[in-house]
């Protein structure tokens, strides 16, 4: 009778936002299952998005955990890494005239010269520059077109972002005063990046990856099942709720165990193994990976997506003649170890400028600007609710 | 910048959707055929994905089996904690 019934889906996501019961018996399974890996020292588990950080601070996920077990966040925000010269770029246009939309979560990046006159482009707007923010490339599309004049769009994102960029231009949505300047990056070549330098510097391995769930719902299980398979690290493709990621570590610390060198899927209410076909379609049908420049850590391989001939038209970067691109990635501002973080190198607080040059008020380094940085995250919600609702059991 | 929140699908317009979010009315892109009613994952105006309300349940499957096997451990019988814990999803399902 009880398998028959439906789900309320918003008592169901309360659920696994609040149920203490479910929650401790998650963690008690996670030590004992830790404590079955008696050969390893220690376990190093990486997550590569902004929200599953988030969840991980917000509910005091680490201070739940066995000593053995590191929760580690790595690339997965992609406002972080956008390189300086995007923004360089963006102010100067913005400054002459030309419309500039941007995300919020770009508004406050800082470029790396701290002597420039606009640091930001909220410092160039309010210094007279054409800036726009906005919620959506939807939204930059339709202003543009009552705006009638050149305006130029800031495509961040990871691939989670990217369909809606390049199904409007499928759509014919975009007028053509709209340009896009793409700083697109893609995560599965990133997370790569950050397993093999763990292992050239001499640190402790990732054993363990929270997929990002979103990111998957476009790409699917595919590119994580390839490094799991070739790297011989389990990976679990989760969802964002305390019990999604309390779950999906007790399952990495159960294939670890077993020698399961796999991708699977705890996020299956919304991301399925072949991930969004449809959308994965146009993303190539527009765009095509080139070697990209990531903030504070150079180039990574084919992690970053420039425009198709077909689409060429509303390259920013050839209208504007912008030669910006080209530069490397040693562009974060003095002291700032925000490539660091963002790679699981160091934590947020190993950083000797963390809240005090350094804060979520006054970002210095761009870790510091997006609800998704680490060391935004750490600074703001160093909070351990959870935990504190737990001790009462 | 990957968040996404839940919404429901209130009506198609042309190649976009307008999609209920916490009761405000937003039109977004989507990036699969929706319709009407649908659950969908909503990040910066297009919709990622539809909700699977089917595969839900599978979770809640796996999470009372894990409830049972660390109750288990404790000494409760395999009936005792599944029904123990289906007792506190009970406000998950529909009467
Ligand atoms: S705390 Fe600020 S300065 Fe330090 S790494 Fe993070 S963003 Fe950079």
């Amino acid at each position: 009778m009880w398998k028959q019934s439906k789900i309320k889906m918003e008592s169901f996501v309360d659920f696994l936002k609040n149920n203490k019961t479910m929650a401790v018996s998650l963690v008690k399974l996670i030590h004992k299952y830790s404590l079955n890996l008696s050969n390893f020292e220690k376990i190093k588990i990486m997550n590569f998005c902004g929200t599953h950080e988030w969840t991980t601070v917000h509910y005091g996920l680490r201070s739940l955990m066995p000593d053995k077990i590191e929760l580690v966040a790595g690339p997965g925000c992609p406002v972080c890494i956008t390189p300086s010269f995007v923004i360089e770029d963006a102010v100067n246009l913005a400054i002459e005239g030309v419309r500039v939309y941007t995300f919020g979560d770009a508004y406050k990046l800082p470029v790396t010269n701290l002597k420039s006159k606009n640091r930001t482009l909220e410092e160039a707007k309010s210094n007279g520059g054409n800036v726009k923010v906005v919620y959506s490339f939807l939204e930059a599309i339709k202003d543009a077109k009552k705006y009638g004049k050149d305006s130029v769009f800031i495509g961040i994102g990871f691939e989670t972002t990217i369909p809606g960029y390049s199904l409007s231009f499928i759509n014919n949505l975009v007028p053509k005063n709209l340009y896009f300047y793409s700083a697109i990056r893609l995560t599965p070549p990133a997370a790569r990046f950050a397993i093999d330098i763990a292992v050239s510097r001499g640190l402790h391995p990732i054993q363990g990856i929270i997929a990002p769930g979103h990111v998957s719902a476009i790409i699917g299980l595919k590119p994580w099942d390839d490094i799991s398979r070739e790297y011989k690290i389990p990976s679990v493709v989760s969802g964002f709720e305390p019990l999604d990621v309390l779950y999906s570590i007790a399952k990495i610390l159960k294939m670890i165990k077993n020698e399961e060198y796999r991708a699977i899927n705890e996020y299956t209410r919304v991301v399925e193994w072949e991930g969004n076909t449809r959308a994965l379609k146009t993303i190539y049908k527009v765009f095509h990976r080139e070697n990209s420049v990531w903030r504070g850590i150079g180039i990574i391989p084919e992690s970053g997506l420039e425009f198709n001939d077909e689409y060429r038209q509303f390259d920013s970067k050839n209208v504007f003649h912008l030669l910006n691109n080209k530069k490397s990635g040693k562009d974060l501002p003095p002291g700032c170890r925000c490539g660091e973080v963002t790679l699981g190198i160091i934590k947020p607080v190993e950083c000797p400028l963390f809240m005090k040059t350094c804060k979520p008020e006054r970002p210095y380094g761009p870790c510091m600007v997006s609800i998704e940085g680490a060391c935004s995250i750490w600074a703001k919600f160093g909070s351990l609710r959870l935990r504190k609702n737990l001790i009462g059991e | 910048m990957c968040w996404a929140i839940p919404g429901k699908v209130v009506k198609i317009k042309g190649l976009n959707a307008i999609v209920d979010i916490g009761g405000i009315h937003q039109e977004v892109i989507s990036t699969l055929d929706v319709k009407p009613g649908d659950y969908v994952m909503v990040h910066a105006g297009i919709i990622i994905e539809k909700i699977k309300e089917e595969e839900a349940k599978k979770l809640v499957d796996s999470l009372i089996e894990l409830y049972i096997e660390s109750a288990t451990e404790i000494g409760l019988t395999r009936d005792k904690a599944e029904k123990e814990i289906r007792k506190k999803m009970n406000s998950i399902f529909e009467k």
